[in-house]
């Protein structure tokens, strides 16, 4: 094995010849960056609050030394809230790459198959129609965006084959159905039931407790791990299908495997969280510009996603002062900034 | 002449060969506007008949020509029936057209007001008219919805049809669809911080005949009757447009131009639409496909076959919606369950480029 | 693979992760003995100690400021609403959330001893599972009666306000219970002279909303009145609809609109043709205002007046 060139600076981990990791200097480096802003965001958003507490006082809760009331806002209030906002971003950043790489497209999301809105649907009907609590509501927004997915995939399958175009409009439909039947559903309740579901629709990390976060550990972090083992069978797919085949990946598997852990992703945030737009759609692709990368770059993906969405969390308490926001009111305006951004991108591209 | 039989094979008695082949499609085309004016006034007299109060089909005839104003059954047709008939004809073809023109304009298949977000621009112009400059009623937030489907319109035409957008339909849908899910964010951004908005704007935010009186409609009118007629003078453009930016050219045309005008058009139409009805989706997607069945891809009569096909589906929805529960389904949600379907019936059994 | 950048990450979160163990270790507090409790639709909730600092939601408020029962913060739906918190000045009181939101930090640095507002034990009504086992945390939640008679929400809305150490023994809540008492006698007597249709309503511009089977339409129909309008559907909405259309069909003599003052502005054409409507025979009611006597007894008297200068129309 001789030195390859890889046209731009790489680590080697390992020995020379055979290493165990090349991992590519600029992005190392820009995640190094990222996760240092997060965990600066993160203790921010951990010591500060409308609770007047000092970083003193917070800094002796977290060691397991404060009095009752700062550890219950310090430890049993913030520190979950900030820690599934990493998770949960990184999960929906994650989710979205794949579903970009799959569909071939960088405005590809979850949403293209109607997930978010069937899982608001599923909430919808357990929340006013059925009354239900929130481990009920929890279900149904999974039963709600499962059942869509499958749906929408059925409906877009000819003898067998999927093709992408034929998948968006499908999801493009199906999405469409099931938000005018969500607009009814709010339509016959009352204006303060349809106030209350409405801020669940948009995405909302209050009220998160260890329970929530430990809820979605497990399998947030299992689907992680599984997508980081598919990056390298996924960036392989990108040189094309026929290329992947011949060189003996098992493209179908792959992909079934892909869409898996997209909709699994998807589904733990919204399911916990509400559906949360424009972090799966914008993360990756802010990370693959930052990294000049023209492939799936997961590490930055993941961690702009999670800074994105803390980020989004913090403003979303702190901006207005009668009332904190949902997140979701503040991730639809990253969605608008970025809209701006690819306008400006594509103008200048002409 | 004398006949040619190489060209027509045996003609048959009576015929002159030498008649002009086009005779035919154009004479099915004007053939098949009966039975569309027919289908459109059936839906409208659907519209008129048929409603939660029973009314008999006498009475409504009877009090149309002799309203009495104390009446109960005489005001329920002229204050409710009838502002909701003008406004399904009004609505329907006004989205019905701005659909086929934006079809036509960014030669997609796959578009209408409602995909590409510009229902949604309309909006949520009127949500913040309403929410912070105390607009009060259509006559002043038509303003702002014409404004809000004027912007949309082309910041969508701008990204879909530029970079490496161009050309690519699926690209262009999906930039719409995403700049549509924005702008709603934002309105439910503003209505859930001003619940007072909130609850004037549910209704009318699932789409609805219901809520306009008839001087409202009529308000409207005009400004529909003008993108209309720029539809309609735009149709030959259109069609060369049709052939491909450097055709069109090469045949003196001037694309751009073309577009601006059909983009202020789809706005006056949308716009207008939305503003009196809500956003309604569906109508400007189904329409023109509907009508390019029957009479081929001639953009002038797709343009008049959508600007009755629309009416007459909004009009069945409606009615509809009227009956289905105790309650009213507004006609939004029904056109949504008709027209997704039928979306999905067609992507299934035709390949995209057919569409 | 960014693993050098990810294992920082999983150090950090490690940090914090550990330090929620510690917090683990906190046992619950036991309730300490002797303490005081009040009891609401036959719920006992317990408190240390008799509560001062309360949090209410506007509902509560609205209640319970008629007894001198003031917060220190407001949450809550309809706080703008002048028809719900009557013509109190609340501009001086610090606000913890607005519709559907709270700020759960805000709430807990006020340390409150109770939170008072619609609900049940659990919480409010409109907060879900999580955001309410916070406010819990924080301090007892008091739900505010849901009986199904207005006496009884009176009744037990004022043992609240007693409980919070409002005077309910005083001349001038003994003056409001006979004035309701009297106001009430008006009502049957205007009732037994004429006996009119009264539809209870909330009109929107697609759709005329009827309560039929609110407790104050019972309580109306106890003094002898004859409701009419759209029964609610079985499950959700407690609110009648009625299309537009069909409005004319429920022949009301007298109209009580909600959120009905001077400045009604609302006209559909359908609603303006509506007899009552025409005969100007409008009054005002609210499903969700203060449950106290004096306000009742101010709205059955001008319901009584209403009565008496209405005539059959429908």
């Amino acid at each position: 094995m001789t030195n390859l060139d890889f046209g731009r600076k790489v680590y080697r981990v390992g020995p020379r010849e055979r290493p165990f990791l090349v991992a590519d200097v600029r992005s190392t480096i820009i995640c190094g960056a990222i996760w240092i802003a997060i965990a600066v965001l993160a203790v921010y958003g951990v010591f500060s609050g409308s609770a007047q507490i000092t970083p003193a006082e917070a800094f002796q809760a977290l060691i397991g030394r404060g009095d009752s009331y700062t550890s219950m806002v310090v430890l049993e209030w913030r520190a979950p809230r900030v820690l599934l906002a990493v998770l949960l971003g990184a999960s929906l950043a994650i989710s979205g790459a794949i579903f970009q790489n799959l569909t071939g497209n960088p405005l590809g999301s979850p949403d293209v198959i109607g997930f978010q809105t069937g899982s608001y649907t599923g909430a919808l009907i357990v929340m006013l129609i059925l009354g239900g609590g929130s481990v009920e509501t929890m279900a149904g927004a999974l039963t709600g965006g499962i059942v869509t997915a499958f749906v929408v995939f059925f409906l877009a399958s000819k003898r067998g084959a999927v093709r992408g175009v034929r998948l968006i409009i499908v999801g493009i439909g199906v999405s469409a159905m099931l938000a005018s039947i969500n607009v009814w559903i709010l339509l016959t309740a009352t204006v303060e039931d349809a106030i209350m579901a409405s801020l669940w629709g948009a995405g909302n990390l209050s009220g998160v407790s260890w329970s929530t976060f430990w809820g979605v550990f497990g399998g947030s972090v299992l689907f992680l791990l599984a997508a980081l083992a598919l990056s390298r069978p996924m960036r392989l797919m990108q040189i094309g299908i026929p290329f992947a085949t011949a060189l003996g990946q098992n493209v179908r598997v792959v992909q079934i495997a892909a869409i898996v852990i997209g909709i699994g992703l998807t589904a733990l945030a919204t399911a916990s969280v509400g559906p949360i737009s424009f972090i799966a759609l914008a993360a990756p692709q802010i990370a693959r510009r930052v990294v000049r990368s023209d492939g799936l770059a997961l590490g930055p993906t993941a961690a702009i996603g999670s800074l994105l969405l803390l980020l989004a969390d913090v403003l979303a308490q702190r901006i207005y002062p009668d009332s904190p926001l949902p997140v979701g009111i503040v991730t639809v305006s990253i969605g608008g900034l970025y809209f701006l951004w690819l306008l400006l991108r594509e103008g200048k591209k002409k | 002449m004398t006949s040619q039989p190489t060209t027509l094979g045996s003609a048959p008695q009576g015929v002159d060969p030498s008649a002009p082949v086009t005779e035919s499609p154009t004479k099915r085309r004007w053939i098949g506007l009966v039975p569309l004016v027919a289908l459109c006034v059936l839906a409208l007299a659907a519209s008129m008949l048929v409603g939660s109060r029973t009314i008999a089909v006498g009475d409504v005839i009877h009090f149309l020509v002799h309203p009495d104003p104390d009446d109960a059954l005489s005001q329920t047709i002229w204050f409710s029936r009838v502002p909701r008939t003008v406004l399904i004809l009004v609505a329907g073809a006004a989205l019905g057209v701005a659909g086929t023109l934006m079809q036509a304009v960014t030669r997609n298949p796959m578009t209408d007001p409602g995909i590409l977000g510009v229902n949604a621009g309309a909006s949520l112009a009127v949500v913040v008219g309403l929410a912070f400059f105390g607009v009060g009623d259509i006559s002043q937030y038509m303003w702002w919805s014409f404004a809000g489907a004027m912007v949309t319109s082309v910041l969508v035409f701008v990204i879909g049809n530029t970079g490496s957008a161009r050309g690519n339909p699926v690209r262009m849908t999906l930039s719409g669809v995403a700049l549509g899910a924005v702008l709603s964010g934002f309105s439910s951004a503003v209505l859930l911080t001003n619940s007072r908005v909130l609850e004037k704007l549910r209704g009318w935010s699932a789409g609805t005949t219901a809520s306009q009186p008839l001087e409202a409609t009529m308000a409207i009118v005009p400004f529909i009757a003008a993108g209309l007629a720029i539809a309609f003078l735009s149709a030959r453009s259109l069609n060369v447009l049709a052939l491909g930016e450097a055709s069109a050219v090469a045949l003196g045309a001037h694309p751009n131009r073309i577009r601006t005008v059909v983009l202020v058009a789809i706005a006056l139409l949308a716009g207008g639409a939305t503003a009196a009805a809500g956003p309604i989706g569906f109508l400007g997607l189904l329409a023109p496909h509907l009508a390019r069945m029957v009479v081929g891809p001639h953009q002038g009569w797709i343009l008049a076959y959508s600007a009755l096909i629309a009416p007459a589906v909004m009009g069945f929805a409606d009615v509809l919606g009227r009956v289905i529960t105790a309650g009213e389904v507004p006609v939004g949600v029904v056109t949504a369950f008709i027209g997704a379907p039928v979306l999905i019936y067609m992507v299934r059994r035709f390949r995209v480029a057919e569409m | 693979m960014r693993r050098s950048s990810s294992l920082a990450a999983i150090v950090a979160a490690s940090a914090l992760l550990l330090a929620s163990c510690a917090s683990a270790d906190e046992s619950s507090e036991q309730p300490a003995a002797g303490g005081e409790s009040v009891t609401v639709d036959g719920v006992t909730i317990d408190f240390d100690a008799l509560p001062e600092n309360i949090v209410m939601d506007c509902y509560a408020y609205s209640s319970l400021h008629e007894y001198g029962v003031e917060p220190v913060a407001l949450f809550g739906y309809e706080c703008d609403n002048p028809f719900v918190m009557g013509d109190a000045d609340i501009s001086d009181i610090d606000f913890v959330g607005k519709d559907g939101e709270i700020d759960v930090e805000k709430l807990a640095e006020l340390r409150p001893d109770a939170i008072v507002g619609q609900g049940s034990a659990d919480g409010w009504s409109w907060f879900d599972d999580d955001v309410n086992a916070q406010i819990t945390r924080v301090a007892p939640f008091v739900p505010l009666p849901t009986g199904d008679t207005i006496d009884g929400r009176i009744a037990e809305t004022r043992e609240i306000a007693s409980f919070f150490g409002a005077d309910v023994e005083s001349d001038a809540v003994a003056q409001s219970d006979a004035d309701l008492a009297e106001a009430k006698e008006n009502v049957s007597t205007a009732l037994a002279d004429n006996d009119l249709n009264i539809m209870l309503t909330s009109p929107t511009k697609e759709m005329l909303y009827t309560g039929v089977g609110f407790a104050q339409a019972t309580m109306l129909e106890e003094l002898g009145a004859t409701i009419v309008g759209a029964d609610a559907p079985a499950t959700g909405n407690p609110w009648g609809q009625v299309a537009w259309e069909d409005a004319s069909s429920y022949s009301a003599d007298i109209l009580l609109i909600e959120g009905y003052n001077d400045d009604f502005a609302f006209t559909t054409d359908l609603w303006d043709v509506l007899p009552a409507v025409k005969a100007d025979q409008l009054g005002a009611w609210s499903s969700k205002g203060a449950m106290t006597a004096t306000t009742y007894a101010a709205w059955l008297n001008d319901v009584a007046d209403l009565i008496s200068s209405s005539v059959k129309v429908s």
